[in-house]
């Protein structure tokens, strides 16, 4: 079946499944509207009654508050006092209570979209946080001399603080989400500090009043049996994979090789993922135009004839071969050249249907130049950008799912748990960002 | 079609407003509620819901992009409903939160809609729906908050997708 006959058939599937009668939404409508006004009226009968029944207790409501406000102070005193001797208040991380971390340094990765290396030393103070991918350098951008020296806990709730204000969780995301794994400098995984992490996000998006959850990842037995073979933890295994696969998709030479598995960091695999951003752009504004070709195919071809139309799709393959923007550019100078004439009248093309695939095609060759600034932003710009996007949610709360926030929380973990790597892959797939593509 | 001009007048409880924002909207918001559902009926309820919805709260929206508001609400319901549904709940996830599963693939026509529903993941499919219930790419990509390019790269590899099923 041709993709153009299947379009066909889905909109008239489409039509048919949807539902035409207006006038049961009308009639919903108007009994909505009709229970709203009743509840309306109760409730300001309530407030009527409570008024009357609040100024009777106000008098007696004095004594009981001060006293009540005494006992609380009193008990606070106490507590403060052996939360003192228990160490809750030394700078080592301990309060919160929060488990104090083993004692050895490492580094946590957070991945939200953003991805970032948090290293810390054996006091469990962070000695430096690196942004991993282009939205992780825009997430730290300019506060990174201040995370030094400060507990890793502070650090986790001000980098809380800069997801909500750039809006990489927000109240209206209902996904909000950080995966969380850390490791000792000697490569072992640190539980507690992982678990430390993760509990604190955990924390924070219930504060704040988001639905979010924070996780660590489940481990693929068969991922760690063939990582164990290499001698790397299973995260940086899967992370390797990741890289090797969008290598052979791209049809580009890979940067790690087999010996490197066990040497390379983490950060080191981040870079070479980012390094090949251009690719996966050109990759999918190749796939875009053959894409576009082929939805029109039936009406280009008898328009054009079998010739012409060939000579567009070849032109259409040549894109798939580039491996820059240059070339993509290069290559796609024909394929607009040609369409232009047959605007023009060449062959006696319907010239509506040319000048539409034509600015298909300068849309989706748009996309891809705007793709590239993007991708070349300096982080200042990008950060000031994201700030301001943002300025306007940033003190929102979601609405309280069923049960409160934590307790979705415990609904959702796992599924997030399970899911996380078809997430991840729409990250990278893509660039996460709105804009607006212009169009010829 | 101005939407936000029809903003004000279904604000101002303008029925005929708000039956000719149904007429132009109801295929998109009942595709956007059957691409998170995959169930024709639930998606039927829904769409109802959202109705009323965009009719209660109208004079709260302000400002532009009123199609964008009735669609996220439409998501939003989809969402929950699904939330709500234990039966079966895989997650997958998008930075604008599709979720799949949680009922029976159910259309009452349609093989290729049906396929549809069953074979593609959530964002191929909600591209798909939206695409075919007449929204232009550049909207679906803001609606969806992913690149123009990446709606016209992941429609195409869908409908290949449906091709190959369907062939075989």
């Amino acid at each position: 079946m041709r993709k153009s006959r299947i379009e066909k058939q889905l909109k008239n599937e489409l039509r048919q499944a949807t539902p035409t009668a207006f006038d049961e939404i009308w009639n919903k409508c108007e009994e909505v509207s009709a229970e709203k006004e009743k509840e309306y009226v109760v409730e300001l009968e309530k407030v009527a009654v409570g008024v009357e029944n609040e100024t009777r207790k106000a008098g007696g409501k004095r004594t009981f508050a001060t006293l009540t406000a005494l006992f609380l102070a009193m008990v606070l005193a106490i507590v403060a006092v052996w939360g003192a001797t228990a160490g809750w208040f030394k700078k080592d991380g301990g309060g919160n209570g929060i488990d104090k971390p083993t004692m050895s340094k490492g580094y946590f990765i957070l991945d939200i979209n953003p991805s970032l290396e948090v290293d810390y030393d054996e006091n469990g103070n962070v000695s430096e946080v690196v942004g991993l991918n282009a939205d992780g350098k825009v997430l730290i951008y300019g506060m990174e001399e201040a995370f030094v020296g400060k507990p890793y806990t502070q650090v986790v709730d001000l980098l809380f603080e800069r997801c909500v204000r750039l809006g990489y969780f927000s109240a209206e995301n209902t996904t909000n989400a950080v995966l969380v794994s850390a490791t000792k400098d000697v490569g072992e995984k640190d539980e507690v500090m992982t678990e430390n992490v993760r509990k604190r996000f955990a924390e924070l998006f219930v504060e704040k009043k988001l639905c979010g959850v924070a996780i660590t990842g489940k481990e693929d037995p068969s991922l760690k049996a063939e990582a164990d073979k290499y001698g790397v933890d299973s995260q940086k295994y899967a992370l390797i994979q990741e890289y090797l696969a969008l290598v052979e998709k791209l049809g580009v030479e890979s940067e790690i090789d087999q010996e490197d598995y066990a040497e390379i960091s983490i950060r080191e695999i981040y870079e070479a993922l980012e390094e090949l951003e251009e690719f996966k752009i050109g990759d999918s504004v190749s796939d875009s135009i053959e894409g576009l070709l082929e939805e029109m195919e039936d009406a280009l071809e008898q328009e054009l004839g079998e010739d012409v139309f060939e000579e567009l799709e070849e032109l259409a393959e040549e894109l798939e071969k580039a491996k820059s923007f240059e070339e993509l550019n290069t290559i796609a100078e024909p394929l607009l050249d040609l369409l232009q004439r047959l605007e023009l009248g060449a062959y006696g093309a319907d010239k509506e249907m040319i000048r539409m695939t034509q600015d298909e095609v300068r849309a989706i060759l748009n996309g891809m130049q705007a793709d590239k600034e993007n991708l070349h932003k300096p982080t200042e710009e990008a950060f000031k950008e994201r700030e301001e996007k943002h300025k306007d949610n940033y003190d929102k709360e979601a609405e309280e799912p069923e049960g409160g926030f934590e307790a979705w929380q415990e609904e959702n973990r796992e599924h997030f748990e399970e899911n996380w790597n078809d997430k991840k892959e729409n990250w990278q797939g893509h660039q996460k960002h709105q804009r607006e593509t212009p169009v010829r | 079609m101005n939407f936000d001009k029809l903003a004000i007048k279904i604000a101002e409880r303008d029925k005929s407003a708000f039956e000719l924002l149904y007429e132009q909207t109801r295929r998109l918001v009942f595709s956007v509620c059957l691409g998170v559902v995959k169930n024709q009926s639930v998606a039927e309820e829904l769409t109802q819901e959202t109705f009323v919805t965009v009719w209660q709260q109208s004079e709260k929206f302000r400002g532009k992009g009123y199609k964008t508001w009735i669609l996220t609400i439409a998501k939003n319901k989809s969402l929950n409903a699904l939330k709500k549904n234990r039966r079966e709940t895989p997650f997958d996830f998008f930075e604008n939160e599709s979720v799949g599963g949680g009922y029976e693939v159910d259309v009452d026509t349609g093989i290729v809609l049906k396929t549809a529903l069953n074979s593609l993941n959530d964002e191929e499919r909600q591209i798909v729906l939206m695409r075919t219930a007449g929204m232009k790419a550049k909207e679906i990509a803001q609606a969806l908050g992913v690149p123009r390019g990446t709606v016209s790269w992941k429609y195409t590899e869908a409908l290949k997708k449906l091709k190959k099923l369907l062939e075989e």
